[in-house]
C-alpha cells in the first residue's frame, strides 16, 4: 500500500465530517462549530484548488454563500470579536459558490465601512489577515494595514521560546495566508519555526500538529529531505485503516487564546495530511 | 458638607483605605514557584503592584504604607527566577522591564542579570510574538523606560493600530478595546509625566480626550469599576480640561467607584464581587487589580487640584 492509497479514504472521512459539521452549524449555530469549520477553512484556503479538495471547497463555499445571504455570518461576526477572522475567510470562500451574488456581501461591507467590524483589539496578525480577506471580497478594510511587516522575525523568533501551543500553528497558517494573498513579500517567508515545531511534533508523536505542519512545509515553507522520512514514518503509523479521521493525539497542546475543539482539529489535520500525501510519496520515491 | 467636599473627603479616605487593604493582603502578592502558565500568572500581581508603587513615587507620593509595600515588593521580587520566566515566554518582556524599572527607581540592583534581558532583546526574542497593538505599546514603553530606545520610538506607530486610531465606532467598544485605549494613554503620557503631543498631533490628542470622556459616561452606567477606574485615571494622565458637563461625568464616575468600596477598603470590580466581599466570599484575585487602579487614582487626585 502506498501513501496515496489512503487519500480516497481520508477524503471520504473528511467529506462526511465536514458535511455533518456544516449541517449542525446551519441547524443550530454555535461558536464551537463555527471555529471547527474555520479551522478546516484555514487549510483549504492554502490549497490551490487541487482535485482532492474540490468537493470540500464546494461544500464549504456553498454553505458560506448561504450563510452570507441569510445573515448568519454577519450575526456571528457582530456577536463576538473573535469571530471576525473566520467570518472574513468564509466570505472569501462564499465567492466561489454558484449561489453567491455580489450583493450578498453588502451588509458585511456596510459594517466594515461603518467602523462596526474588524477594528477591535486583536493580535496584529489576525487584524492583517482579516483585512486581507475582506479586501478580496471587495470590502474596503482600512484596518490591518501595518505594511509589510517582517514576518520572518515575528514567526521564526517564536522558536526561541520554551513553550508552544495551538496558537503557534494558527500564527504560521496566518503567515502562510498573507504570503499566498500577496500581502507579504516572498523574501519574508519563514523557515525556522515551522520546521522546529514539525520536529517537535515528530518527537512527541503529535499527529495533529504533524499533519498541519507537514502540509504547511510542503506547500509553503519547505520540507527538507532529512526531515521527510521521519514525517512519513510517523504519518503512516497514524493513518486509519478504514474510513476515518486521524486520531486525537494524547500529547496535544491547547491554547486558551483560541477556541477550537478536538473535532475541528482532527478534521483540519486529516484534510491537511490528505493534501500532502501525494507530495510526500512522490518526493520519497524521487 | 457640600457635594465637592464630600467627594474630596471620600477620595482622601479611600486613598488610605485602598493602600491599607493592599498592605493587609500583601502576602497574596507572593509569587508561586509553580511552572508553566501558573508562573506567569502568579507574578502578574507583583508586577502590577510594583508598577503602581513606582508611579506614585514618580509623582512624589510616598507615605508609611507605600514604603512598607515597596520594601515588601522588592524583597518578594528578589525571590523570583526572572530568567526562567523570560525563557518561558516572550510575553515576560514587559514584566521584566517593569521590575527592572521599579528596582532602578528605588536605586536597587536588579533581581536578574540586565545583560540577559539585553541579550533576549538583541536576538529579537521579544519580537517573536503576535500581540495586540497596545501590547506592543506596553512592551515598547516598558523597555524604553529602562533605557532601550529602540522600542519607544515605535509607540505612535503601534498606537495607530489600536481600536481608537482605527476609529472603532463607540457603540462597538468592548472591554478589551477600552483597556487598549486606557493603556495607550498610560504609555503615551508616561503615566501623566509627559504630554501626549510628544507622539501625537494635537487633533488626535483632542479626539482621544473626547473619547475618554464619552467612554467614561458610558461606563458610569455599566457594572465595571475596573474599567471605569482606568478611564478616570486617564482624565488625570492626559489632562482633560474640565467644564461643567465633564465635571458632572467625572463626579458620577467617582461616586460609582465609592459605592464599589468593600468594608475593608478594597474596590470591587462588579456588584456581584462586592456582594461576595460583603459576605467575606470574595478572593484576592477578584479584588486586587481594581484596588490597585483606584489606589493610584485616589492618590493622584489628592495630590492635584483637579475637581
Amino acid at each position: 500500500m502506498t501513501l496515496s492509497d489512503s487519500v480516497p479514504k481520508l477524503l471520504a472521512a473528511s467529506q462526511e465530517e465536514l458535511e455533518k459539521l456544516l449541517d449542525e452549524f446551519e441547524g443550530s449555530p454555535s461558536l464551537d462549530a463555527f471555529f471547527d469549520i474555520g479551522a478546516t477553512a484555514e487549510i483549504l484556503s492554502l490549497d490551490r484548488r487541487s482535485e482532492e479538495t474540490t468537493p470540500l471547497v464546494g461544500m464549504l463555499s456553498n454553505a458560506a454563500a448561504r450563510w452570507l445571504w441569510s445573515g448568519i455570518l454577519e450575526d456571528v461576526a457582530f456577536a463576538s470579536v473573535g469571530c471576525v477572522y473566520h467570518t472574513a475567510l468564509l466570505c472569501y470562500f462564499a465567492q466561489y459558490s454558484d449561489k453567491y451574488h455580489p450583493s450578498d456581501i453588502k451588509t458585511i461591507k456596510r459594517l466594515s465601512e461603518g467602523r462596526l467590524l474588524g477594528r477591535s483589539d486583536l493580535p496584529l496578525l489576525t487584524q492583517e489577515v482579516t483585512a486581507a480577506y475582506l479586501s478580496r471580497c471587495q470590502v474596503s478594510a482600512t484596518f490591518g494595514v501595518s505594511g509589510k511587516r517582517d514576518l520572518a522575525t515575528l514567526i521564526d523568533k517564536r522558536a526561541l521560546r520554551a513553550r508552544s501551543d495551538e496558537y503557534d500553528i494558527m500564527a504560521i497558517i496566518m503567515c502562510a495566508q498573507l504570503v499566498q494573498l500577496g500581502c507579504a513579500s516572498y523574501e519574508s517567508r519563514v523557515r525556522l519555526f515551522p520546521r522546529t515545531l514539525l520536529i517537535e511534533s515528530v518527537r512527541s508523536d503529535n499527529i495533529n500538529w504533524l499533519s498541519a505542519l507537514t502540509f504547511l512545509c510542503v506547500r509553503m515553507f519547505g520540507l527538507p529531505p532529512w526531515l521527510r522520512s521521519a514525517v512519513v514514518e510517523r504519518a503512516i503509523t497514524h493513518l486509519p485503516e478504514g474510513v476515518g479521521l486521524l486520531p486525537w493525539p494524547q500529547s496535544d497542546k491547547e491554547s486558551d487564546l483560541i477556541q477550537r475543539t478536538a473535532r475541528g482539529l482532527r478534521l483540519r489535520s486529516t484534510v491537511a495530511l490528505m493534501l500532502c500525501l501525494n507530495d510526500l510519496e512522490n518526493s520519497d520515491h524521487g | 458638607m457640600s457635594r465637592s467636599e464630600f467627594i474630596k473627603s471620600q477620595i482622601s479616605s479611600l486613598a488610605k483605605a485602598t493602600l491599607k487593604w493592599l498592605w493587609t493582603n500583601s502576602g497574596s502578592f507572593k509569587h508561586s514557584n509553580l511552572t508553566g502558565k501558573e508562573l506567569n500568572w502568579q507574578v502578574k500581581p507583583l508586577g502590577e503592584l510594583s508598577f503602581m508603587l513606582m508611579t506614585l513615587k514618580r509623582h512624589g507620593i510616598r507615605n508609611r504604607l507605600t514604603d512598607r509595600l515597596t520594601a515588601y515588593a522588592l524583597e518578594e521580587a528578589n525571590t523570583v527566577d526572572w530568567q526562567e520566566l523570560a525563557a518561558y515566554d516572550s510575553s515576560a518582556a514587559t514584566t521584566l522591564a517593569v521590575i527592572a524599572d521599579f528596582f532602578m527607581t528605588e536605586g536597587r540592583p536588579l533581581p536578574f542579570e540586565r545583560s540577559y534581558l539585553d541579550l533576549l532583546s538583541d536576538m529579537g526574542y521579544f519580537r517573536g510574538m503576535d500581540r495586540p497593538a497596545y501590547g506592543e505599546m506596553e512592551m515598547a514603553y516598558s523597555l524604553g523606560r529602562i533605557g532601550d530606545p529602540r522600542y519607544e520610538a515605535s509607540l505612535a506607530a503601534w498606537f495607530a493600530h489600536t481600536p481608537f486610531c482605527l476609529r472603532q465606532h463607540p457603540a462597538r467598544y468592548c472591554i478589551d478595546d477600552l483597556y487598549s485605549l486606557t493603556h495607550a494613554v498610560y504609555y503615551l503620557t508616561d503615566m501623566g509625566l509627559r504630554d501626549a503631543t510628544q507622539f501625537l498631533d494635537a487633533e488626535t490628542v483632542t479626539r482621544m480626550k473626547n473619547e475618554i470622556v464619552l467612554l467614561t459616561a458610558v461606563m458610569v452606567r455599566a457594572d465595571n469599576a475596573d474599567a471605569l477606574g482606568e478611564l478616570a485615571l486617564c482624565w488625570l494622565l492626559c489632562g482633560i480640561e474640565i467644564n461643567e458637563l465633564r465635571r458632572t461625568i467625572l463626579n458620577q464616575a467617582l461616586r460609582r467607584l465609592f459605592v464599589a468600596a468593600t468594608p475593608d477598603g478594597a474596590i470591587a470590580p462588579t456588584s456581584k464581587v462586592l456582594a461576595h466581599a460583603k459576605s467575606s466570599q470574595s478572593n484576592f484575585g477578584e479584588l486586587y487589580h481594581t484596588t490597585l487602579v483606584c489606589a493610584m487614582l485616589f492618590h493622584l487626585l489628592t495630590k492635584r487640584t483637579y475637581l
